[in-house]
């Protein structure tokens, strides 16, 4: 699964705020339905509580007027009339809370039978007042009646909302718990969920950290063998261990070359301190023997200690450094004349030279120890002509460099040769690890057989200065 | 793994927001449901309706006024006891009055006390419409319902048919008051001569009898061969009686009502037949008629609902 890369701080972000949403929803909920419970048992209470404060205006008013026939005194009129104008706004404002159609109608004949009621109730006190006997008596009796019928309707309204209320609320609190029991379930799930979110991205989380010490402290003790650490996360774990992965490759690399590159050095050393003449004493010596045997006539024998003495400067020169091409092709030359002379007409030298690549630099010693190798190899037991064959060739970006030779080719059984013919010491495995140094691992080199004889290549790119 | 923790999660968000969602609206519902103010809107009359208990077929009759009065646009307050009892109800009725609305349907009794309050209810200038039985005497503006004389023809024609024109029956009645439909079926007896009424009960009005009084009429009555029972819950009854008491075919049964009780019995034969009455109807006529009163408009000031005959043939029909 190939995913693109997001951070550890993002997931965490993302699962937080994921979480938080989802609790929120899960207690936004339960707050609401319990406020919409609340309100409807409010109002419940507040309608029961209006009926209660009804029925005592009522009673007020009931009192207030046996009060005053038995009293026959003007100062309960007030009281009657605002208990009767109480009662009348209660009934009202219930009329605007949450009602059911029958307790409305009921209420609607409740406010014209409190009207029906004041109007008995003036009729009774107005005749008290007036007479002294108890002719009020008829309207006085209707009015109880009334008063009568009116608690009879309170009781009605009271009924009705005390069902209506009862069986809502009994549905909503049953509908409460079921869902309750479902928000716990839901509660659970998100736990649950979050938990397992958290340990596995934990245990992957610590799981990488440790393959990344484990690997640190193998490689701290100098062992750059850890292998590849392989991280299956998209985040900055799996940066880390790329990163690590790279550094202990090219880090082990390089020791590779610093140690390659030593030995090459030794070896070097080694083959100086084998041959412990002074260089310069055998110069001069050449010289004298070059010199001495032009005054004796002997201008062959003179060319060639003059041939010996280059070839021997130039492979006294340090292994490592560069030259250009047209450098090491003298050398060559050089070489050749001297197997020239050695060998007589058994042998024909051919070069095939692009000039436009003499001017770039190869480390020394490269091309003449594959030409050696060829004079060695390809001709050496044989009895008719050897041909050898050198091309440089210009290929774009690289440089190629060919030396065939038409002896009886390489047994590849055997392994590449030792470098103990070699003048130089030097031999082709040699060559070959030298140029993959100085060109880091850009250069090629090749060898194969042919229809007669073999070819040794090599393909360089081109180094300037 | 993330994918399915995101499908997961998702799918978890969606189910809790559909179930709030839901219950939300259940809940909503449940609370406001009350808030729908259209009957706060003030009716052009407000009339009050007094049944005469709380029963099947009174409920019939509201749902039948409640009909009419959304279609004329006035208001209507129920006045009803669980048990019919002539002094309550006189009370409720007087409460009608004291309430003082636009018009007052009710039921009513053919009885002088009756006849009292309605014609004290005309005074106060409140139109009085009698629901089911007729005050005969009193100034009402119009009488709704069955015509009881009527029924009781039909009652008693048709048990005399079904015993053969002969034989003893007895009545099963539910209040002493309604005797237009007892005339009714004395008048229809007393043509033929072979048949004779031998003995008339009364249930109570809160029915806790109605057993005991049939099963007292059969077993008192050997020669009994047809029974007519005037109430629905009594025919029911007379029909459990009739199978306990193994007299199935032996005494034949007429009454009244459509209970799903009595109808199973016509099915199997254990009852005769049935009269019905349409209450839905009752009630729609009454609101309708106080309106056209109201109105000034013309009005028949006797209106008859017409009834239904239920027997084992028309039910196998349907």
């Amino acid at each position: 699964m190939k995913s693109s890369y997001i951070s550890i701080k993002k997931k965490l972000i993302i699962s937080y705020v994921i979480i938080i949403i989802v609790l929120t929803c899960l207690s936004g909920y339960i707050l609401y339905t319990n406020s919409i419970l609340t309100k409807t048992y409010n109002s419940f209470i507040e309608s029961m509580l209006m009926l209660n404060e009804i029925q005592s205006y009522l009673g007020d008013s009931k009192k207030n007027l046996d009060k005053l026939l038995l009293t026959r005194s003007t100062n309960y009129i007030d009281l009657i009339y605002s208990s009767i104008d109480e009662a009348r706004e209660t009934i009202k404002k219930f009329q605007e809370t949450n009602i059911t159609e029958d307790n409305y109608m009921i209420t609607k004949d409740l406010l014209n039978l409190l009207n029906s009621y004041e109007k008995y109730s003036e009729e009774t006190f107005r005749i008290a007042l007036s007479s002294a006997d108890e002719r009020y008596i008829e309207n006085y009796n209707n009015s109880n009646k009334v008063y009568g019928y009116i608690f009879k309707a309170l009781e009605e309204i009271n009924y009705n909302l005390s069902k209506s209320g009862f069986e809502n609320y009994s549905i909503m609190i049953q509908h409460n718990n079921r869902l309750f029991n479902i928000l716990i379930f839901m509660l659970g799930i998100v736990l649950f969920g979050s938990l397992v979110f958290a340990y596995i991205f934990s245990i992957n989380m610590v799981k990488s950290i440790n393959k990344l010490t484990e690997a640190a402290k193998e490689v701290s003790k100098g062992n750059f063998d850890v292998g590849i650490i392989e991280i299956e996360s998209n985040d900055e774990l799996s940066i880390l261990a790329k990163a690590f992965n790279k550094m202990i490759n090219n880090i082990s690399f390089l020791l590779d070359e610093i140690k390659k590159k030593a030995e090459l050095e030794k070896e070097a050393q080694f083959l100086a301190l084998q041959s412990q003449i002074n260089p310069h004493f055998l110069f001069n010596t050449l010289n004298v023997i070059a010199k001495m045997s032009l005054l004796e006539g002997g201008e062959k024998t003179c060319d060639l200690i003059e041939s010996l003495s280059d070839i021997l400067r130039y492979n006294l020169r340090k292994i490592d450094s560069s030259v250009r091409i047209y450098e090491e092709l003298k050398n060559v030359e050089e070489y050749v004349n001297i197997q020239r002379i050695r060998f007589l007409d058994r042998i024909e030298f051919c070069k095939d030279i692009d000039e436009n690549v003499l001017k770039y630099y190869i480390p020394a010693l490269t091309i003449q120890p594959i030409v050696e190798n060829a004079f060695i190899h390809g001709l050496e037991g044989k009895e008719d002509k050897g041909i050898i064959e050198l091309s440089i060739k210009d290929e774009n970006e690289y440089i190629r460099i060919e030396v065939r030779d038409n002896g009886k080719g390489f047994d590849f059984d055997k392994g590449i040769e030792k470098p103990k013919g070699h003048t130089t010491g030097i031999g082709l495995k040699n060559v070959k690890e030298r140029l993959n140094i100085f060109f880091k691992g850009r250069s090629q080199m090749y060898m194969k057989n042919r229809d007669q004889g073999a070819i040794i290549g090599i393909l360089i790119p081109k180094v300037g200065e | 793994m993330k994918k399915y923790f995101v499908i997961f999660t998702i799918f978890l968000l969606l189910v809790v927001g559909f179930i709030s969602l839901t219950s939300l609206i259940k809940c909503y519902y449940l609370t406001f449901k009350y808030q729908n103010y259209d009957f706060l809107k003030e009716g052009k009359y407000h009339f009050i309706l007094v049944l005469k208990e709380d029963d099947v077929f009174w409920n019939k009759v509201v749902d039948g006024a409640k009909k009419a009065a959304k279609k004329y646009n006035v208001t209507l307050s129920i006045l009803k006891e669980d048990y019919f009892d002539i002094d309550n109800h006189l009370d409720l009725i007087d409460r009608a009055i004291e309430s003082s609305p636009d018009g007052i349907i009710s039921y009513a009794l053919n009885e002088k006390k009756y006849e009292n309050i309605v014609n004290r209810s005309i005074d106060k200038k409140i139109p009085f419409i009698t629901l089911d039985v007729d005050v005969l005497k009193s100034k009402r503006d119009a009488f709704i319902g069955t015509n009881n004389y009527y029924t009781g023809i039909v009652l008693a024609k048709k048990l005399i048919k079904s015993i053969d024109n002969k034989g003893d029956i007895g009545i099963v009645m539910n209040s002493e008051e309604n005797s237009f439909m007892l005339t009714g079926i004395y008048g229809e007896v007393s043509r033929y001569d072979s048949v004779s009424i031998v003995d008339t009960r009364y249930i109570d009005t809160k029915r806790v009898n109605t057993y005991k009084v049939i099963e007292d009429m059969v077993i008192n009555n050997r020669e009994l061969k047809g029974i007519i029972c005037i109430d629905p819950y009594a025919t029911f009854m007379a029909g459990q009686v009739i199978v306990r008491q193994n007299k199935v075919g032996k005494i034949k049964l007429v009454g009244m009502g459509d209970l799903e009780g009595t109808l199973r019995f016509i099915k199997k034969g254990v009852i005769e037949g049935t009269v019905v009455r349409d209450p839905y109807k009752m009630g729609y006529k009454a609101v309708e008629t106080m309106y056209k009163i109201k109105e000034e408009e013309f009005i028949d000031d006797t209106i008859f609902i017409e009834l239904k005959y239920i027997n084992k043939g028309s039910l196998d029909e349907k």
